[in-house]
């Protein structure tokens, strides 16, 4: 076993460049006569050599997008960011789409009337009612969404702009009861709030839907 | 020595397209960069939370700050490096909001403390890694270890990991001299 060294402790300044050209010439001789000084050296070479091997990337062990994905839905846009030219709401873009196609429109309504009650039932008891309320609602905008899309040409600028707005509030209180959830630490009080947040968007968007298939 | 480059910077067009997308509400543009970004933040984060589940909840918690931040993001840095400063921010908020809950106060100018938190657990290997240095770095001492992994690894200055962690420059450095201390001795 080496005898230990007082100037061990300077290694790491001279590893880091902080100590000035004299006194680093001067370790490094001292490298030469001492053992122990040496074998601390050459560990932490090897210790930055094998540090600077490590991967700079490491997956994740499941996706995290879906996850992220749903507290974005609370922020239909980022915050602060420049006023686009052309409204980013629902319905950007909708001159570009397909023609209607009512009858789709209609089977969407339908199975976002048959699934709402389902979910609004199945979400008391469980131990994130927001977490699962929040997926259901995400599967339900989802259909009700495209169906919505393919109906959405036949709305004047000023019902879109109406609805995108309508959205947007609409956004904006189911975002802040669900950091209210997170808050109070799922607070289950809080949930009926939030399904009729959810209920509210899903409601507007088959009552839109209904109004254009049958115009 | 800089953070290391981010494989998409900013005089990437495809970077900069995405960016404008995802300003305006574009979500499958966000998703792509998510998808671009989300290897190097978890390993930031893994590191310095020694925690599979903390660590990505902090990557959770740095896109969506992320998100609502884009409108604020000028481009002045390239948008891994942003991107990384947000996933560092979040990992370390993560770990103040832990200690806080378990009412112990933030340990970053600690020198001596438990090497891991009782309800930590040990980062797994990931595959093809150095699996030894990388339990070992997950052991250190919470202080310790942010030093070590934000210089060593991600190429921070000390200075830089003094106002990222609220300590002194002095301290980090005490920190990384420590953290070096004790890999070589779990090393050798």
């Amino acid at each position: 076993m080496t005898t230990p060294c007082a100037r061990t402790d300077l290694l790491q300044d001279l590893l880091d460049g902080d100590l000035d050209a004299s006194a680093a010439a001067a370790l490094r001789r001292h490298l030469g006569d001492c053992p122990a000084c040496a074998t601390a050296w050459a560990d932490l070479q090897r210790l930055q050599r094998e540090t600077a091997a490590l991967p700079h990337e490491i997956a994740p062990g499941r996706d995290l997008w879906p996850g992220i994905a749903e507290r974005l839905a609370a922020d239909p846009r980022p915050a602060d960011a420049p006023a686009p030219r052309e409204r980013s709401g629902l319905f950007s873009g909708a001159s570009s789409l397909r023609q209607p196609r009512r009858a789709l429109a209609l089977a969407a309504v339908l199975v976002v009337a048959i699934a709402l009650p389902r979910l609004m039932d199945r979400s008391g008891g469980t131990a994130d009612p927001g977490e699962e309320l929040g997926d259901g609602y995400a599967l339900l905008h989802a259909a009700s969404k495209s169906a919505l899309e393919r109906t959405g040409e036949d709305l004047t600028a000023a019902d879109r702009d109406e609805l995108d707005d309508g959205f947007a509030a609409i956004e904006k209180a189911i975002g802040e009861t669900r950091r209210a959830l997170r808050q109070t630490r799922r607070d289950p009080s809080l949930t009926p709030g939030l399904a009729a947040g959810y209920h509210r968007k899903l409601d507007l968007m088959q009552r839109l839907v209904s109004r254009v298939a049958q115009s | 020595m800089q953070p290391l480059p981010s494989p998409v910077d900013r005089t990437d067009p495809e970077a900069a397209t995405l960016v404008a997308r995802a300003r305006l509400g574009d979500r499958d543009a966000f998703e792509r960069i998510y998808r671009q970004h989300v290897g190097r933040m978890h390993a930031v984060c893994l590191r310095l939370t020694g925690d599979t589940n903390e660590a990505e909840a902090a990557v959770q918690d740095a896109f969506v700050r992320a998100w609502r931040g884009l409108g604020g993001f000028r481009g002045d840095s390239a948008l891994g490096t942003w991107l990384h400063r947000l996933a560092v921010n979040a990992a370390l908020d993560r770990r103040r909001e832990y200690r806080r809950r378990e009412g112990r106060h933030d340990d970053l100018d600690a020198l001596e403390d438990t090497a891991l938190e009782p309800r930590l657990r040990v980062v797994p290997p990931p595959p093809g890694a150095a699996w030894d240095l990388e339990r070992a770095v997950a052991a250190l001492p919470p202080g310790a270890r942010t030093a070590f992994v934000l210089f060593e690894i991600e190429g921070y200055r000390l200075h830089e990991i003094a106002a990222l962690t609220g300590t002194a420059t002095g301290t980090v450095k005490a920190q990384l001299h420590r953290a070096r201390t004790r890999l070589k001795e779990m090393l050798s």
